[in-house]
């Protein structure tokens, strides 16, 4: 099926995909690179993300509580 | 407390447990960015099935997520059967088997709607994108709306 594609942050996505992009506010680049990992990769990087980010809520938290 | 859903999931392999993986994990490995803090697997509910479940998770120290005070999920528990989820703590992380998925159905249904990935020492049954798609959609929670976006961006992405 010919689909016509726009640029989208440097990648020819249908222009259905760049207005979802554009709505949410997508990273295309940091899926296409979660998508070149191999799937043990892709797990790994999903789990050190949210470590990061509990990390992250952690500080703010005792930040909030002046510790 | 260290999440480590990799480990889980290749105890649950090695163990030849019925098993597919949905939800954030499984949105993760078809490439959505997005932050999960616990592992969704939908399984086999029958006896035999919960038996292998239960003898897979013992070195993760298992328990009822909502029981208070906190019951071990073992082989005994696992036998009573009357299981429609079946929610975790472990070492490892929070781990939720499931029955049945919202807007696609019980393990049979979903295994048929999954894809096989090579880990080397092991395989993992993931729900196929456009099976999560469904069933996000389904959810229909906010953050169930966003990772469609991304899985939605994703199946473009492979295809270039």
């Amino acid at each position: 099926m010919d689909m016509e594609t726009v640029d989208c942050q440097g990648f020819q996505l249908s222009r259905y995909a760049a207005e979802v992009v554009e709505r949410e506010g997508i990273d295309v680049g940091l899926i296409k690179r979660i998508l070149d990992m191999s799937p043990r990769e892709r797990i790994e990087h999903a789990q050190e993300t949210a470590a990061a980010l509990l990390r992250v809520m952690e500080v703010g938290r005792r930040f909030r509580n002046g510790h | 407390m260290d999440t480590n859903f990799l480990r889980i999931l290749r105890k649950l392999a090695e163990e030849n447990v019925e098993f597919v993986v949905v939800g954030g994990i499984a949105a993760n490995f078809h490439g959505s960015a997005l932050a999960t803090y616990d592992c969704d697997v939908v399984v086999n509910l029958d006896v035999k099935n919960l038996d292998k479940l239960a003898k897979a998770l013992s070195e993760f120290s298992p328990t009822f997520r909502h029981k208070i005070p906190p019951q071990s999920f073992d082989e005994v528990t696992a036998a009573k059967g009357g299981w429609e989820n079946i929610y975790l703590d472990t070492n490892a992380g929070i781990l939720d088997c499931l029955g049945d998925i919202k807007g696609l159905g019980n393990f049979h249904e979903c295994k048929a709607r999954s894809v096989q990935a090579d880990f080397g020492e092991f395989v993992i049954r993931f729900l196929s994108r456009e099976a999560l798609i469904v069933a996000k959609k389904a959810m229909g929670r906010p953050k169930d709306l966003l990772t469609v976006s991304q899985l939605e961006v994703g199946g473009e992405l492979e295809e270039i």
